[in-house]
């Protein structure tokens, strides 16, 4: 029994640990305005982005297009660009518990950040180097595929977001309609408005800093790239009703491994179907876009780390998101306003948890909402302010960790960043990019609670013992210590 | 979650299916009630979506008028995707781009020369279509306008409609008193336009305005004789002569 119990112990600090690092990971996926998307058009970053990677209706259209439309130079040179992120991180209060304490709290440090053990202020010139391949292939194919090199995952080239599309245009009766099939290994890495999470706010994060230990499904990363690929079919009608069905499976095992720099602990079962109904009207220089979309997933929880590959007749538990989102624009040559709001609901079906001891629900919700404010300054000077509550139902086994084993966390976002070759780069390589900002987490709730929000020092009763009377010196971390200030260098070339 | 799916996909496969069915009604009346035509100008064989093979429409009563929307043409046609991302699908404007369907290909092809050399200096030209060009050889921009002056063009219809028969007024008689001419003179009864004077009916109301006012803030002043004959308009009449425009549907117009 001490044995299975040792396990369980495992697997909820796996779960609840990968949940954290999962948003960590996520947060920090990228975009970009891809220099070889420039050279293929002709036109400036400006024209698909008011601040990238935000786009603009422009830049939505040159997406659903299957990024082929051309009119820039005709190069033989393959489209391929280069992207180097270089990051600065404060937490407000370091990592380190104080001398003599005996909190168990634990450095939340992502994997393969080794040579990082100092407690605060993290200086990382490379937290991510990607090659993307990016354009036009063939005719009506095209293809946006990221690969990385990155701590996040051990250290080594992985295969990252991946978009490859085929898009036609037809004119059916008084419908004109853009209809492609689609590939892709993220889900909402196919979507073009910035609202939904793989390419929504924050657009850089950083791995050193902590996150809270609850996601949902759409907006953590345990489906992130490679964990699962999927294929699909949209339709864009009259350039405003957008239609879209896709089947996500999850990758093998072994091909995790070989090229994700490892599993996430949670495995994918059968075929998750994802949908995206969006209606976007544009006049003049206005643009609203009012949307849902969702996905459904059978989940084998902890089944890549807890379970032999290929264990028969596992019960699963059955993830169900369903996200609404809202995005305003009104893009002038000078200004460039961008309002985006998202809620996603959902609803965990826990069966396989519960049995497994890593949850004590049978069902758990979670609701996630973001709503955000962006203007920038003739593409040039962009100020973003977003508030964001995760709040759901308390577990004492999967959130054992978290104040009243809530996970509860609520706080605020800003950047501020200078984005000098937005309409064109140095002369020597014109299409060249960058994006160099500080931004500031703000948390007014962490983890469930304000104040003593250190993991693992909690009783029965989901109250921090070593911060409420305890005998012993407390660490008793409080949510605004995780406050977080993060200078980046973003360069795309 | 998955009855949502299920409800979604049975709507994306209507959707789907109703292609087909539409466009069995377009092989008989529906371009008629669409395009406001009489059915006998528009022959069974006429079919949108049959592709380039099947004649894309007889002329009709007014040849010059485009009937049909066009379907994009194949490998070896014009680049027309390097337009329509931000000109819309059938090129009938999108966010700041004007509409090109129906405009007069002489005029495009006017417009298209002074975005390369920098004459047509208004901001979103700058922006945009400095950077479109540079790179067009010339007979792939004759091919562009000819094949967007033969899209069939939808009226915008998004100005004011309370100023319409003010904006009507001042574009048939002008106002003498106030030095400014009647627009009938050059762009026709219409707004059709005519050679390289572009057709104006059924624009956008925003395009149409800006146009206007960039003229006297200095922009684009090569387009003799606009910057003189727009410097005594007042801003409600600007006003007024988008809206008017913008309503302007010139398939009813012309018959």
């Amino acid at each position: 029994m001490a044995g299975i119990n040792e396990f369980n112990k495992a697997l909820r600090a796996g779960a609840v640990f990968g949940l954290g690092l999962a948003g960590l990971v996520g947060a920090s996926d990228d975009a970009s305005a891809l220099p070889s998307f420039a050279r293929q058009t002709g036109q400036n970053c400006s024209t698909c982005h008011t601040a990238f990677p935000q786009l603009t209706p422009y830049g939505r259209r040159f997406k659903l297009g299957g990024y082929t439309a051309g009119g820039g130079i005709d190069t033989q040179f393959p489209p391929i660009s280069f992207m180097l992120q270089s990051t600065y991180t404060n937490l407000d209060r370091g990592l380190n518990a104080p001398a003599g304490s005996t909190s168990q709290y634990v450095r939340p440090q992502p994997p393969g950040t080794n040579g990082f053990n100092d407690a605060n202020n993290w200086v990382d010139l490379s937290t991510q180097a990607s090659i993307f391949w990016g354009g036009k292939i063939w005719g009506n194919l095209g293809a946006f595929v990221q690969a990385t090199y990155s701590l996040d995952y051990g250290s080594q080239f992985a295969w990252d977001n991946t978009d490859v599309r085929y898009a036609e245009t037809r004119h059916i009766g008084p419908f004109d309609v853009v209809w492609g099939l689609d590939f892709n290994n993220n889900p909402t890495v196919q979507d073009p408005w910035n609202t939904t999470p793989a390419w929504g706010f924050p657009f850089i994060g950083s791995p050193f800093a902590p996150g809270p230990a609850a996601s949902t499904m759409l907006e953590g990363a345990d489906w992130g790239p490679g964990q699962v690929v999927g294929a699909g079919g949209y339709l864009f009608i009259n350039d405003m009703l957008y239609l879209e069905l896709t089947g996500y499976g999850g990758t093998s095992h072994d091909f995790q491994w070989a090229i994700t720099g490892g599993p996430a602990s949670n495995l994918l079962s059968g075929v998750a179907p994802y949908y995206r109904v969006a209606l976007e009207k544009d006049w003049g220089e206005h643009s609203l876009e009012v949307g849902a979309y969702g996905m459904n997933a059978n989940v084998i929880t902890g089944g890549n780390s807890g379970l032999p590959a290929g264990t028969f007749g596992w019960p699963t538990d059955i993830v169900t998101d369903n996200g609404f989102d809202l995005q305003y624009q009104w893009i002038t040559d000078v200004h460039a306003v961008t309002l985006r709001a998202n809620y996603i609901l959902e609803r965990q079906q826990l069966t396989s948890s519960l049995l497994q001891g890593i949850s004590a629900n049978n069902v758990d919700y979670l609701r996630s909402l973001k709503i955000g404010a962006e203007y920038v300054y003739k593409n040039t000077y962009a100020f973003t302010a977003t508030y964001f509550n995760i709040n759901g139902t308390a577990d004492m086994t999967l959130y054992s960790a978290n104040s009243n084993f809530s996970p509860n966390s609520e706080g605020w976002m800003f950047d501020i960043s200078y984005l000098p070759f937005s309409r064109g780069g140095p002369s020597v390589w014109p299409w060249a990019n960058a994006r160099i900002g500080l931004s500031y987490t703000l948390y007014t709730r962490f983890n469930g609670g304000t104040s003593n929000v250190d993991p693992t020092a909690v009783d029965a009763g989901g109250a921090n013992l070593l911060c409420n009377g305890g005998s012993v010196t407390p660490y008793c971390r409080s949510a605004s210590d995780n406050n977080t200030l993060l200078a980046y260098a973003w360069f795309m070339w | 979650m998955k009855q949502t799916g299920l409800t979604v996909a049975s709507l994306a496969i209507s959707l789907l299916a109703a292609g087909p069915l539409h466009a069995q009604q377009a092989e008989g009346n529906y371009l008629a009630t669409l395009f406001h035509a009489t059915p006998a100008s528009v022959p069974d064989h006429n079919c949108v979506i049959c592709g380039p093979a099947t004649p894309l429409y007889s002329p009709p009563p007014d040849a010059s008028y485009p009937l049909a929307l066009l379907p994009l043409p194949g490998a070896n046609g014009p680049p027309v995707k390097n337009c329509t991302f931000c000109h819309g699908v059938s090129a009938q404007g999108l966010a700041v781009a004007p509409r090109l369907a129906g405009q007069r290909a002489a005029y495009i092809q006017k417009e298209l020369g002074a975005f390369r050399n920098h004459s047509r200096d208004n901001p979103y030209s700058a922006l945009y279509m400095w950077n479109a060009v540079p790179n067009l050889h010339p007979e792939t921009a004759r091919a562009l306008a000819d094949y967007f002056s033969r899209e069939a063009p939808q009226a915008a219809a998004d100005g004011n409609r309370a100023l319409v028969d003010q904006g009507r007024v001042l574009y048939q008689q002008g106002e003498p008193q106030a030095n400014i001419v009647t627009c009938v003179v050059c762009h026709g009864p219409d707004a059709q336009g005519v050679g390289a004077i572009p057709r104006l009916a059924g624009l956008s109301y925003s395009y149409l305005k800006r146009r206007l006012e960039q003229w006297s803030q200095g922009y684009h002043q090569t387009a003799k004789p606009m910057p003189q004959v727009t410097q005594s308009l007042s801003a409600e009449q600007i006003d007024a002569l988008a809206s008017y425009l913008s309503f302007l549907d010139d398939r009813a117009a012309s018959r």
